[in-house]
């Protein structure tokens, strides 16, 4: 089902894990090795993707380019997809339950080479899970048009998307302050002796068991902010969701197209009772939970998007102070989506987050991520979303030509090394300021200084979605 | 700041008088000076210094998002700017220089007009006949200035991002626009009703032979109540006119005419009017300006006519403009957003939107023969209506016939297309170019794209495909996607009211298909390869817009 990968690519990956590891434990770079490093990961995923990917060859051929390397120069100029190529597929395929046909698709977009015959699925969701059964697991998003975009994913690659950015997140926070110093210490003390699979797997072991979590999301399904949830959820002592149940495809789809079938408008109505008609009860039951692991004098994690951190902002507000303990931490990411109308500026966000539950500015932290990548960026004591080394970065002018090495402002375009089922030269809808100069954090590298939904492309993704479900 | 109204500028030449005043003449630092008219005075920008105006923009610049397209727009010594990058002509690639146009300030209370007592007696009033020797005074005044405006298309013809051809065409057809039989047939048959031409109901109380007026019950119960006082209902004679109003007209700069049609409406119902010209296109409304002060600078409808420019959602102008009696009717075109914003914001005014729509063409089986090349040639001429910007340009061609009918039918609009590139090279901006390839590569990229390149690049194409597309992501830059239909009735499903237009081939497939097209909302269902004509008289966007631009009243 899955092509096998090429034992030189999985070696060049192995040593990015590494760098990524020593950047993030150490604040050292070695820029040129892990350029090159990328670069030679992106030649050999070319040939993996050209051999692979039927709509990746396609890209190609229209572009006249072969199975054979690639400049770097042209793959950047003539084969970055946008993250549109993950919502190619006739929207009439979903409309009619036709899953067959969707194999195809996620066949034709991805390495995955799934059966002709679906089998019989009620719903969007049921598929979903089905190929998640077999190992292709597709992370959805859904922007303003109701088209959902699905990211589809090997075991491979979907253990890099849920485990790479934990390599280096937890050393951002201690830069923070958040992780206590013996913690922080020891982190770094292990990340000299153990590998970066060994750390990670020691990571979810012990690395979040004195927090309990706190977030303003579902308890599963597969979209990007949902996961990342769900992810740090698992690691906590307790975790708390908002919704306490599984964002279901089916009905995100159905409320911005309109219920396909009576099976779609019941899940729309159950989604709708959870998110909407339950909204008050829910996160009265979170914030009760909170007060209590504060009583408790348990360390929390709050996690969500900035418009529904504000709404829980102003229930707790309403209910009475709240301090969490000395450690707690609040994160969110997202953007505000289809909110922009109730967008505050980042100052005041902070400020009302600190303030509303007793926790030092540092503690409260922005993280920039999308569907799409094997990477979270959080954003570092000083404002920069640092870009960890095992990703690719670069700009792109309004034509999508790529800008050169002086340029600080484009749209950005990333190509991800771990991205091995699915095209991963990608050019994204955002547009970006690379920070100019060293941080005065320390960590080197290539940093974002500002991020903006490039002009005209549709608001998408996870915040989106709640934000709808929330109006 | 210069206001010109004690200056007689009668029977001058429109040349005379920029050449005297320095206006629509590119210096040699870029810039273009274009007045304004504020209630028949000629208003003139200041000078100013190309260094502040550069230092402006570096400051609008940075404060704008860095997703943010080019800004266009800065305030700066006195004066408002507008910047529109310079294309060379005959790369059409962008040159990295600007142009800047440098226009006056105004505020809102000079131009809104709220005495209204003041405009019935001079303004409303004025007889229809009047309207016409001030529009042939007007068209007279740019045809006796025809080498200025010409040299005005020229100056202007480097920031154009339509064609050359469309762009000259459009300076020249300015004057033939003001055509004073052409504006009374527009009146007499638009405002027509009780089979009584327009025009009289615009010049006065007209009776309604024939009307038959009916009681209310209160009448019918006071025969009987006040009986003993005499009173008995008798029917009145009744009378209708069709009223002026004070017009708001927002424009769009898709195709540089649509300004100047938009202030004949208004000077055609007697209007007084406030005229907004685009951004990428404020020359025309400057010629109509001149030509104004220049052959009728007296004239009430002078006096009630401003041409200005202010940039979108400047809250000083619009808020004032927006509020509750300002004007009777705010007429709006162009982008989703403008037109969303300014229905929300003037609810308490009668709003008419000419929305964002797009055309359609429908390509019957009967076309796969020797006329295929004819065909193709019609469909290509409804696409670049505007240069496939007009809201009747058609965007996507359903098609008729196999797979390999299909293809062919592909291949020969493509070669049409590429015929009118060598005609009219197509300039696109490089936003679009990343639009195309964000297609190529992404909700499109399983169809079939034939392309025509110009050193390289992109000038036009087909795109086949076999499944149905986001409208929204089509580029509108010579373009055409065809979608095979196994029978062209399964293409009305694609149809609702933001479709304008849909020309269709055969005539016999358009008259069998014409009324469920016009049920799903589409305004005017034609002959293949006449989606940009017209004549006066015609329904816009499904309106009468004269009928809905004044006011009808009963007395």
């Amino acid at each position: 089902m899955v092509p096998d990968y090429d034992p030189r690519l999985l070696a060049v990956r192995e040593e990015l894990s590494r760098l990524t590891l020593a950047w993030a434990r150490d604040k050292a770079l070695d820029a040129d090795k892990a350029k090159t490093l990328r670069r030679r990961a992106a030649s050999l995923n070319h040939a993996r993707y050209f051999a692979n990917i039927p709509l990746y060859r396609r890209i190609c051929e229209r572009a006249g380019v072969t199975e054979a390397e690639p400049k770097f120069a042209t793959l950047v100029a003539d084969l970055m997809a946008p993250d549109d190529i993950f919502k190619s597929y006739p929207q009439r395929l979903l409309d009619e339950g036709d899953f067959s046909a969707m194999n195809r698709w996620v066949s034709e977009v991805s390495t995955l080479d799934l059966p002709e015959e679906a089998g019989a699925h009620a719903t969007l969701d049921d598929w979903v899970e089905s190929l998640a059964g077999r190992g292709a697991h597709l992370v959805f998003s859904s922007g303003t048009s109701g088209a959902m975009s699905f990211v589809p994913r090997d075991a491979l690659t979907w253990d890099a998307f849920t485990r790479m950015p934990f390599l280096y997140v937890p050393f951002v926070l201690a830069d923070r302050g958040v992780l206590p110093g013996w913690k922080a210490f020891l982190a770094r003390g292990l990340a000299r002796f153990l590998s970066p699979e060994r750390l990670l797997d020691a990571f979810f072991k012990v690395g979040l068991r004195d927090f309990d979590g706190f977030f303003c999301n579902f308890s599963g399904g597969n979209q990007g902010i949902q996961l990342v949830g769900q992810k740090i959820g698992a690691m906590c002592g307790k975790a708390h969701f908002l919704y306490d149940t599984r964002m279901s495809a089916t009905a995100v789809r159905a409320i911005v197209r309109g219920p396909a079938t009576e099976n779609d408008a019941r899940l729309m109505e159950e989604f709708l009772a959870t998110t909407v008609h339950d909204k008050e009860a829910n996160y009265e039951r979170l914030i009760r939970e909170m007060r209590d692991s504060a009583r408790r004098g348990r360390k929390c994690i709050l996690f969500g998007t900035p418009y529904l951190l504000l709404e829980i902002c102003e229930r707790v507000a309403a209910g009475g102070a709240l301090k969490l303990p000395k450690g707690s931490n609040v994160v969110f990411g997202g953007g505000w989506k289809s909110f922009t109308g109730e967008r505050i500026p980042e100052a005041e966000l902070l400020a009302v987050l600190s303030e509303t539950f007793g926790i030092e500015p540092m503690a409260v932290c922005e993280g920039y991520s999308m569907t799409e990548i094997q990477a979270l960026m959080l954003k570092c004591p000083h404002g920069l979303y640092h870009v960890p080394p095992h990703l690719e970065v670069v700009l792109l002018d309004e034509g999508l030509n790529a800008m050169d090495e002086t340029s600080t402002t484009g749209i950005l375009g990333v190509l991800d090394p771990f991205a091995g089922s699915y095209p991963g030269f990608l050019v994204t809808g955002d547009s970006v300021r690379m920070a100019s100069g060293p941080c005065a954090c320390g960590r080197p590298g290539l940093a974002i200084a500002q991020v903006e939904r490039s002009p005209g492309r549709e608001v998408k993704g996870c915040g989106g979605i709640m934000a709808k479900v929330n109006a | 700041m210069g206001v010109e109204p004690s200056r007689d500028f009668k029977g001058r030449a429109i040349g005379a008088i920029c050449r005297e005043l320095d206006l629509l003449r590119v210096d040699r630092d870029g810039i273009m000076r274009v007045p304004f008219l504020i209630k028949g005075d000629l208003r003139v920008p200041p000078r100013v210094d190309v260094g502040e105006i550069r230092r402006s923009f570096e400051v609008r610049d940075r404060a704008a998002g860095i997703g943010a397209s080019g800004v266009t727009h800065a305030w700066a010594g006195g004066a408002q700017v507008l910047r529109e990058p310079v294309i060379d002509r005959k790369t059409f690639a962008a040159t990295g220089r600007f142009r800047y146009t440098v226009l006056p300030v105004f505020t809102a209370p000079e131009v809104v007009e709220p005495d209204v007592l003041r405009l019935s007696r001079e303004l409303f009033n004025l007889p229809f006949g009047q309207v016409l020797d001030y529009v042939g005074a007007l068209g007279r005044a740019l045809s006796d200035g025809h080498d200025f405006v010409s040299q005005v298309a020229d100056a202007t013809r480097d920031t154009a991002e339509l064609a050359d051809l469309w762009h000259d065409a459009g300076f020249a057809s300015l004057a033939l626009l003001l055509d004073p039989d052409t504006v009374r047939d527009m009146v007499d048959r638009d405002l027509c009703s009780w089979g009584i031409p327009g025009s009289r109901f615009l010049d006065a109380w007209t009776p309604l032979p024939g009307a038959s007026v009916l009681p209310a019950p209160v009448n019918l119960a006071a025969g009987e109540v006040f009986a003993a006082r005499g009173y008995a209902w008798a029917p009145r004679s009744p009378k209708m006119r069709a009223y002026p109003t004070r017009q708001l007209h927002i424009t769009a700069g898709n195709a540089p005419q649509i300004p100047f049609f938009s202030a004949l409406r208004a000077l055609a119902t007697k209007s007084a009017a406030v005229v907004k010209s685009p951004q990428g296109a404020t020359m025309p409304g400057a010629l109509l300006a001149l030509a104004a002060v220049a052959s009728a600078p007296d004239h009430p409808l002078t006096k009630n006519l401003s041409i200005v420019y202010w940039p979108g959602g400047d809250r000083a102008v619009e808020d004032a403009f927006f509020a509750p009696g300002a004007f009777d009717r705010i007429v709006v075109w162009g982008a989703p957003d403008s037109v969303l914003s300014v229905k929300e914001r003037a609810g308490f005014t009668k709003v008419l939107s000419f929305n964002p729509r797009f055309g359609m063409s429908l390509i019957g089986r009967e076309a796969h023969g020797p006329d295929l090349p004819l065909v193709a040639a019609r469909a290509v001429c409804d696409s670049l209506v505007a240069n496939q910007k007009a809201c009747i340009a058609s965007q996507v061609h359903y098609v008729e016939g196999t797979d390999q009918e299909v293809d062919a039918y592909a291949q020969e609009v493509r070669k049409a297309l590429a015929a009118f590139d060598a005609h009219a090279p197509n300039y696109i901006p490089p936003v679009l170019l990343g639009e195309l390839k964000r297609l190529m590569r992404g909700v499109l990229v399983s169809a079939d794209w034939l392309l025509n390149q110009k050193d390289g690049a992109f000038s036009s194409g087909v795109v086949v495909s076999r499944e149905a597309f986001p409208i929204l992501k089509h580029p509108m830059c010579r373009l055409v996607v065809v979608r095979p239909v196994a029978d062209l009735a399964q293409a009305v499903a694609y149809m609702h009211p933001g479709v304008s237009t849909v020309g269709i081939y055969p005539e016999a497939r358009r008259l069998e298909l014409r009324d469920a097209i016009a049920a799903a909302g589409v305004s005017n269902v034609l002959p293949l390869g006449q989606a940009g004509s017209g004549f006066a008289g015609q329904s816009h966007d499904g309106m009468m817009a004269l009928t809905e631009l004044v006011d009808w009243k009963n007395g």
